[in-house]
């Protein structure tokens, strides 16, 4: 009765204080978008335009500068919440797939091999973000085909948790060599790149392009859909955990799951890698604070505590980045995260 | 064949092949097999606005090819030796083939207090005063903060084989990204000044061969101490093999056979700080080399210490030399280091996959 009570105590402080914390932080991140004088921006112009270009008649009168700079903020902001979403949901499913506490895009190498796709696209000379889209799933692809390919050689079953992050780390590594071997003519291309693989919205959005509300668009509907098929197959989730034979006795199709579970990974990725680069850890980090501060298993209570805290985490490292903008989102999240890998691998991989 | 014969046949074929890259090393240069010619530096000189970072190699040249050859053949051998070599001996302490120095997170953490000694100094780390004497001895320092890390790591219990691996790369991880943040790019690339420490920085990050002193190069003085002190570290643990294979199969055998275990960890992790900081102070990072050397050499010579170790050694030494030779002479300006990383991974995922 206790425990109950306790977990109960525990549930009903999780949700506010996440939901406040999560609220906290997007105000101040928007309270920090006036600049240094800590003016909060007119969000009424900046929401009312937010699909029109700076240019437009709209914004007649207006200082054209101080639209812009106040748009690409709003776009940060939002990116990285969309971008969190993503992250959880793609590290929610990784774990439930893996039966791995500390598996993520990150760990498996998948973010690495999308951000090796951008940076080949880019050194095509395809801007155009849809070819960037295409580049970073197919590269996303070959880096979990990797993967899969490598659990599979693997003979040796015992300690396979520990193993599949140490293969995917190490395609991790390979991706990340190969993005750096690739050098273009271009200084404009060489930015973007540098800005891919440092990850952090509120450095690509300075290097998107004009088609930036399009991408965010894009990765909206994408992780949308990613959600949907997880809240579709979280019971299946669930159940896989248990082991593939058990899972089928107990009436989960496991093949169908799989193969669910993979698309949404390859929707969520590339959706967010292409508007937040290369953040590492968010998915394996959210995903363990929600399930210790909501005291559940259950792949289908866990969705919206993931989402939630990732979000949260995210817009924490926006705010970081603002108040210290010598270090961006993206290394404060491996200053986060790595620690905590540490932590995990410490306490031997629960 | 007779074992001890076989044996000898392959130190020769080994010793070899070090000696025919060492003479293409040193003189391989204008015309022969259309190889970009060292002397005509207009091949190599990188244009820096489209290639920053690179081309500090391809600046040094006005120094005299002989010199120059000669400084970068001592560099990527003993630098990349001593790696492969402190590889081998933590794989003998940890009993995990798949330790090595960069992976531990040890080279991290020389590379970070580098970055920091230059940050700080700048233009005085390479001058002949105290400060740039100083710095093989800020490499030790990190070494042995570094070594020390694994040897707290190494004694939980609970810490397995892989666990030990995933935390090294989680700490390199954290330390590439402390390191960016030290030395911002964007802040530092305006001034003349800032793009030349970031120049260096980047060379010791990558295991780019630095010989001329004007253009920050290794001073002649270091290569050869940091050389010396290599060499008599090395001479030095072959008095302890025999103690060190006895430890390998078993810590209680090793007590029974009256062996201070304590005191043999303590002299190892030392020597690879050792070997670790020297290297660092030269030639900087090569990651994973210090796997795939002592896995090949305890493919050709099994795994007693002696033999195994000096090979690794050897092979080590080789393949930064054929990196660096690749490097220069085709004039693709990568440094050897990313080479290097870019042939050992996917044999670092072949060791992972094959479980031993």
């Amino acid at each position: 009765m206790i425990v109950i009570k306790s977990k109960l105590q525990k549930w009903y402080f999780a949700w506010p204080s996440m939901i406040g914390l999560f609220v906290l932080f997007f105000l101040l991140n928007l309270y920090l978008m006036g600049g240094g004088d800590y003016k909060v921006p007119d969000i009424h112009l900046v929401v009312s335009h937010l699909f029109a270009k700076a240019n437009d008649s709209a914004f007649a009168g207006v200082n054209e500068q101080t639209v812009q700079e106040i748009q690409e903020k709003v776009w940060a902001l939002l990116a990285t919440i969309v971008g969190g979403v993503a992250l959880g949901i793609a590290g929610l499913i990784t774990q439930a797939l893996t039966r791995n506490p500390l598996a993520d895009a990150s760990t498996l190498g998948m973010s690495q091999a999308g951000i090796f796709g951008i940076v080949l696209a880019l050194s095509f000379g395809f801007t155009a973000y849809y070819i960037k889209f295409m580049f970073a799933v197919i590269f996303g692809v070959v880096g979990s085909v990797l993967l899969l390919l490598i659990i599979w050689a693997s003979k040796n079953s015992s300690a396979q948790t520990s193993k599949i992050i140490l293969a995917g780390l190490a395609i991790g590594i390979i991706f990340k060599t190969i993005t750096f071997l690739i050098r273009h003519n271009d200084k404009f291309l060489n930015d973007v790149s540098y800005k891919y693989v440092l990850g952090g919205a509120e450095g690509i959005n300075t290097v998107i392009g004009d088609k930036q509300y399009i991408i965010l668009l894009i990765s909206t509907i994408l992780t949308i859909v990613a959600v949907a098929i997880t809240i579709i197959i979280s019971k299946g989730l669930t159940l896989l955990e248990l082991g593939d034979e058990r899972a089928k006795s107990l009436g989960a199709k496991v093949k169908t799951l799989k193969i669910l579970s993979l698309i949404a990974i390859g929707i969520a990725v590339p959706a967010a890698i292409i508007i937040l680069g290369n953040i590492a850890f968010i998915g394996l980090f959210a995903v363990h604070l929600s399930r210790y501060l909501f005291t559940t298993r259950n792949y289908k209570k866990l969705i919206a505590p993931t989402i939630i805290t990732s979000v949260t985490i995210t817009a924490f490292g926006l705010l970081l980045t603002q108040y210290i903008p010598k270090v961006n989102s993206g290394l404060w999240m491996t200053f986060i995260g790595a620690p905590y890998l540490i932590y995990a691998g410490l306490r031997g991989l629960r | 064949m007779n074992k001890k014969f076989s044996n000898i046949i392959k130190w020769f074929a080994l010793l070899g092949l070090v000696t025919i890259m060492a003479f293409m090393i040193l003189v391989f240069y204008k015309g022969i097999w259309g190889f970009a010619p060292m002397r005509d530096t207009s091949a190599l000189n990188v244009d820096q606005t489209k290639y920053p970072g690179l081309g500090s190699t391809a600046q040094s040249l006005g120094e005299g090819t002989g010199t120059f050859r000669f400084k970068q053949l001592i560099i990527v051998f003993m630098g990349g030796g001593a790696l492969a070599f402190a590889g081998a001996m933590l794989q003998k302490i940890t009993r995990n083939n798949l330790a090595e120095v960069s992976i531990l997170g040890i080279g991290s953490i020389n590379i970070l207090f580098i970055f920091g000694y230059v940050f700080l100094f700048k233009e005085q780390v390479f001058g002949n005063g105290i400060i740039g004497m100083m710095l093989p001895l800020v490499t030790l320092t990190a070494s042995i903060i570094g070594t020390t890390i694994v040897w707290a790591v190494a004694r939980s219990k609970n810490a397995n084989k892989n666990t030990f691996v995933i935390i090294g790369i989680a700490s390199q991880l954290l330390f590439e990204a402390l390191s960016v943040v030290f030395v911002n790019p964007t802040k530092l690339n305006g001034s003349k000044e800032g793009r030349r420490v970031w120049d260096t920085i980047k060379n010791y990050t990558m295991g780019q061969v630095r010989t001329s002193e004007q253009h920050h190069g290794v001073p002649f003085w270091l290569i050869i101490t940091a050389s010396v002190v290599i060499g008599v570290t090395i001479t030095a643990t072959i008095f302890l093999r025999k103690k060190i294979d006895i430890y390998e199969a078993s810590e209680d055998s090793a007590k029974t056979l009256g062996i201070s275990t304590e005191k043999l960890r303590f002299i190892m992790f030392f020597m690879v700080a050792v070997l670790a900081g020297m290297e660092a102070s030269i030639l900087g990072t090569v990651a994973l080399l210090g796997i795939i050397a002592p896995s090949i050499a305890r493919m050709i010579f099994r795994n007693k210490f002696t033999p195994m170790a000096i090979a690794s050694f050897v092979i080590g030494g080789l393949l930064v030399m054929i990196a660096s030779f690749v490097s220069i002479n085709l004039a693709t300006g990568l440094p050897p280091g990313i080479l290097t990383t870019a042939i050992a991974t996917p044999y670092f995922i072949f060791l992972i996959v094959r479980g031993k």
